[in-house]
């Protein structure tokens, strides 16, 4: 499940960042927003992958954009949507 | 992207390299990305050197003030352990220094007929700093034990509520001379620190770890800010830290160089306003509005003119601004990315807004469009995206403005003030549709082939957007909405 998850944050985080003309590499620590990698608006569509593909409801516990801003925070998110503990 | 010193390990392994760097000429050296020059940095006589060549930059910028900047940024860069303490007490100490870097209402309420003049405006506005400060402890403390209690859980919500209450105080005159003047300080001094307040608030929902008091150290932080925090709060401040020596050296290189920059930007501008004012006789866009309103309008190639350089005027004045802060902000070792970055290439108009005022924009996002965004319509998506851009490019933008200028309400009263914002209301739902068409572009994806139809194109409808908007950014309450449609007409030739 994890690394399922996983591969598909890695492809959408690809294409944003390919979409907004960022060709850098990254790894799952890196920052997206913080950086400056990327925009607000496209956090806007990090939020809606994020409801859609894995449930996660922010309205519920809060939002911070700390919590998108890597590949690694994207999978503590759906670690705890999942109950799955640490993730992979 | 903005310029940020990102710091991720990858970028900065590549500028240690210098992989990558193509020779050219340039107005002020990349001196972050010379490995010699980084190193140097590094050194105790490296040290030395740049906090003196930045004391000399910062000089023509901060004049007397620039000696007390550079030693607590420095003591803020080299003591990391004590870091946070260095800038809350170097802010707190800036703070005492000068307790007015907000208009002091008490002194203009005071100044009105039928209210008692003979009152020490400056010793009130300090005294009520002290009061706001304490109350502002208060309630961090308060939202780190309860913050999952209502209304504590939407702590902006609760900030703007207090605020209007407190207005519509100030504004109804109900109560004697004196208590009036208390209020009205009370309305400038939390209405100066209100943006500090809210992020201190979202700091301590979203960490415990910033020590109550400390939170009080970033409220107009000593590197400077307007009402909005250049550098947000410290959940922010925390993330963008240097996290060792060499990060520190390319950080601190980066702020000489945007201090460097916001030097040459100065000249550009000086020379700037001496051309079109003194040499082409330009009229300053005020002037030409004045004079449209007046029925003797400037020929038309004048107000366009007048219009472009006011756009550009705008451009630089919060580049020059914003870089100068921002490098103090980097000589102390925080990591933070520029306000102003390269808006001249933005290709939509969302990305414009991105890159003109990016603190600005960051807390119109952060106070309104999120909290929106993950409430409001989620079933329908347009819709939701639409709403939650409203509530932050107009409503937020329009709340910023006002209350940033609330001296005007003093001045014409409650009504007469907000009728008065018709123009900037207009401005600011035009730019939220405007930043809402561009997002929903973005998620379209832009066209980047070709240099006429991926870039220049694009660019040109951008800056042309947003220097017609320029017509109606007007927060002046004189003029009213059709005045400014008159002079807008008239650009085009159509005189009514």
């Amino acid at each position: 499940m994890t690394s399922n998850a996983r591969d598909r944050i890695h492809a959408f985080v690809r294409e944003q960042l390919a979409r907004a003309d960022v060709s850098a590499k990254f790894t799952d620590a890196d920052s997206l927003f913080i950086s400056g990698r990327l925009d607000s608006a496209t956090a806007v569509q990090f939020v809606v992958f994020l409801e859609t593909e894995f449930d996660i409801d922010f309205a519920e516990q809060g939002f911070d954009v700390s919590q998108i801003d890597s590949v690694d925070a994207m999978m503590n998110l759906v670690a705890q949507r999942t109950g799955s503990g640490a993730p992979a | 992207m903005p310029d940020s010193a990102p710091a991720p390990s990858p970028a900065l392994a590549a500028l240690d390299r210098g992989a990558g760097i193509r020779r050219r000429w340039w107005i002020i050296p990349p001196l972050d990305t010379y490995p010699a020059a980084v190193a140097f940095a590094e050194t105790i006589p490296g040290r030395i050197a740049l906090v003196a060549a930045f004391g000399l930059l910062l000089i023509p910028v901060q004049g007397k003030l620039a000696a007390a900047t550079v030693v607590a940024a420095a003591a803020s860069a080299y003591l990391p352990a004590y870091r946070h303490w260095i800038v809350t007490a170097a802010t707190l100490a800036f703070l005492v220094h000068n307790p007015s870097w907000y208009p002091s209402l008490a002194a203009l309420a005071a100044a009105k007929p039928g209210i008692a003049a003979s009152i020490d405006a400056l010793m009130l506005q300090r005294g009520m700093l002290l009061v706001f400060l304490l109350l502002a402890l208060a309630a961090i403390i308060a939202m780190q034990r309860y913050r999952q209690r209502p209304p504590l859980n939407r702590p902006i919500l609760c900030l703007l509520t207090l605020y209007g209450a407190s207005l519509l105080l100030a504004a109804s005159h109900v109560f004697g001379a004196m208590p009036q003047i208390v209020i009205w300080t009370w309305v400038g001094t939390f209405g100066a620190y209100f943006w500090f307040f809210g992020y201190a608030l979202i700091d301590a929902v979203s960490s415990k770890h910033t020590p109550s008091v400390m939170q009080l150290g970033v409220f107009h932080p000593f590197w400077g800010s307007s009402t909005t925090p250049i550098g947000k709060g410290w959940t922010n401040l925390r993330r963008t830290e240097a996290k060792n020596a060499h990060e520190l050296a390319i950080t601190q290189l980066k702020g000489v160089k945007l201090l460097a920059w916001s030097l040459v930007l100065r000249v550009l501008y000086a020379a700037l306003r001496y051309t079109t004012s003194q040499v082409l006789t330009i009229p300053a866009f005020d002037q030409a509005l004045a004079a449209q309103i007046a029925g003797t309008p400037f020929p038309l190639y004048l107000c366009w003119l007048s219009l472009i350089c006011s756009f550009l005027d705008n451009l630089l004045t919060a580049a020059i601004w914003g870089h100068a802060i921002v490098a103090c902000a980097r000589l102390a070792g925080f990591r933070l990315l520029r306000n102003t970055y390269r808006p001249l290439e933005s290709r939509t108009i969302a990305e414009f807004w991105n890159r003109y005022i990016f603190y600005f924009k960051e807390l119109l996002v952060d106070f309104f469009f999120y909290p929106t965004f993950i409430r409001c319509f989620r079933k329908h998506p347009r819709l939701r995206l639409f709403f939650a851009t409203f509530m932050a490019a107009c409503v937020g933008n329009v709340i910023w403005h006002f209350m940033r200028d609330i001296s005007v309400v003093l001045d014409v009263g409650l009504v007469r003030a907000v009728i008065g914002f018709q123009t900037f209301a207009f401005y600011a739902a035009v730019l939220a549709v405007g930043i809402w068409m561009s997002q929903l572009k973005l998620r379209r994806g832009i066209a980047t082939a070709g240099w006429f139809r991926g870039k220049i194109l694009p660019v040109t409808r951008v800056l042309l957007f947003f220097c017609i908007l320029q017509v109606f950014a007007d927060e002046n309450v004189t003029y009213s909405l059709p005045q400014h449609f008159a002079l807008l007409f008239h650009l085009f030739g159509v005189d009514v």
